[in-house]
């Protein structure tokens, strides 16, 4: 068995797929290896995605990943009052709800066309490093122990990021940037089958409620809580329990999957590169802290870490300075975004349901032109700029 | 012995999501599959 590789990619998820898809594209000898016996399961994710994000990454949409198209969305506040936009306001803001056990295989699938060997079942449990230099990863491969060489190592672990902290690149988060989450696949349910619903307030304390259409009567349905807001264990379950019976469109719905999740809600890894090492997606933190969602960021970094690798291959450098490329060009394209919605969220989750009434019922007012955040920030410095003068700078 | 050794977790409760691992701050958990194992950093 093949044992060197110029790239060894920690984590089949689709930040990892598409970083190796685009350096395998370039030629590197790609290794990507995934500690679960299935590529895209279980799941841990609510599903939606931005056709804007799917477009940035140059990802083709394929009926076969698709739950279900979404026609619009909708923000509701603690007493009720909403603001919705439908696809003629909300443009390319509005999007899908995926498959993700699918659409994590397709991204594999594309990455093993582009030349990635793939290792199922396989866990890296250790770097191997020469000096501060990165070298290879070790661990186990269907129970068996394992150890491969490559010039650079791609952490794309997720939330669970212990590539970049093995390999000394701090990942660690505050409890007030993790978000808990619990969601149920739920069906029969009286819901709008297009219509994405985000509920704020104290039903989710510093965090949101979230009903994404599954097609037909399902949905997953779920919730986060701000870590730093948990007081009880299992609380998190019982605050979507809680949701589900009071609201008369879900009370009569069934469970067909419980899943919970970490997200974290912080601003971006200080360094996402050092020698022989580099980390992409939630491993570098660049989910986004309002919305929580990752799936786009973690594929627009995975593109520019896979064409950035693909050079370095050609070059043979994966040294820090030449991997700052990555750092730089990814930069470019999320971190402004990235630190203002931290921002945001830092002075969301101290505003008390009168004043997300307020805020809601505000922006309902408001002629809107799309559900994005710099839109709805926009429309909230016009009539509330006391909320807003934190980050003002960055609307 | 070390706090390794008598780390206990709820089988029933656990979803094997990760949440414990990510969030520790000694990097002392590894999730393999639906396990939870414990190396010689955890000392809380």
């Amino acid at each position: 068995m093949k044992t060197d590789y110029d790239i060894i990619v920690v984590g089949a998820g689709p930040a990892g797929s598409m970083t190796a898809c685009h350096a395998a594209k370039k030629g590197a000898r790609v290794l990507m290896i995934e500690k679960r016996q299935e590529i895209g399961a279980s799941l841990r994710c609510a599903e939606g995605i931005s056709r804007e994000g799917l477009a940035k990454s140059k990802i083709v949409v394929d009926r076969s990943w698709v739950s279900a198209e979404i026609a619009g969305a909708k923000l509701v506040s603690p007493c009720g009052n909403y603001l919705r936009l439908d696809e003629r306001n909300a443009g390319n803001e509005v999007g899908l709800v995926l498959n993700r056990h699918l659409f994590d295989k397709a991204l594999a699938a594309d990455a093993a066309r582009a030349g990635t060997e793939i290792q199922l079942k396989t866990s890296a449990t250790g770097l191997i490093k020469e000096g501060r230099v990165v070298r290879g990863v070790v661990g186990t491969s269907y129970g068996e122990p394992f150890k491969a060489t490559a010039k650079c190592v791609v952490g794309a672990d997720g939330y669970e990021s212990q590539v970049g902290r093995w390999g000394g690149l701090d990942t660690t988060l505050k409890t007030n940037d993790i978000t808990t989450c619990f969601q149920y696949r739920m069906t029969n349910l009286k819901v709008e089958p297009n219509f994405c619903e985000f509920l704020l307030g104290s039903v989710a304390p510093g965090g949101y409620a979230w009903i994404f259409p599954k097609g037909g009567d399902t949905a997953n349905v779920g919730l986060g809580v701000l870590g730093s807001k948990l007081k009880k264990k299992g609380e998190v379950k019982a605050y979507l329990d809680k949701f589900i019976k009071n609201d008369e469109r879900l009370k009569h719905g069934q469970p067909l999957e419980a899943l919970a999740a970490a997200v974290s809600v912080s601003p971006p890894v200080e360094k996402s590169v050092s020698d022989g090492l580099l980390l992409v997606g939630d491993a570098a933190r660049v989910i986004d802290p309002i919305t929580g969602g990752g799936i786009a960021n973690g594929c627009i970094q995975g593109v520019i870490a896979g064409q950035v690798l693909g050079e370095c291959s050609q070059a043979g450098d994966f040294s820090d300075a030449a991997l700052q490329r990555y750092e730089k060009l990814w930069r470019d394209e999320l971190e402004n975004k990235l630190y203002r919605n931290w921002m945001v969220k830092e002075k969301l989750i101290t505003l008390p349901d009168k004043t997300l009434d307020d805020v809601v019922k505000v922006l309902s007012e408001s002629d809107l032109k799309s559900m994005s955040v710099y839109s709805l920030l926009a429309a909230l410095k016009e009539k509330l700029p006391d909320l807003v003068k934190e980050f003002e700078q960055f609307i | 012995m070390s706090a390794a050794d008598w780390m206990i977790v709820n089988v029933d409760k656990c979803f094997h999501c990760g949440a414990c691992v990510g969030s520790c701050p000694q990097n002392a958990i590894y999730l393999a599959e639906v396990v939870l194992e414990f190396n010689e950093k955890c000392n809380k």
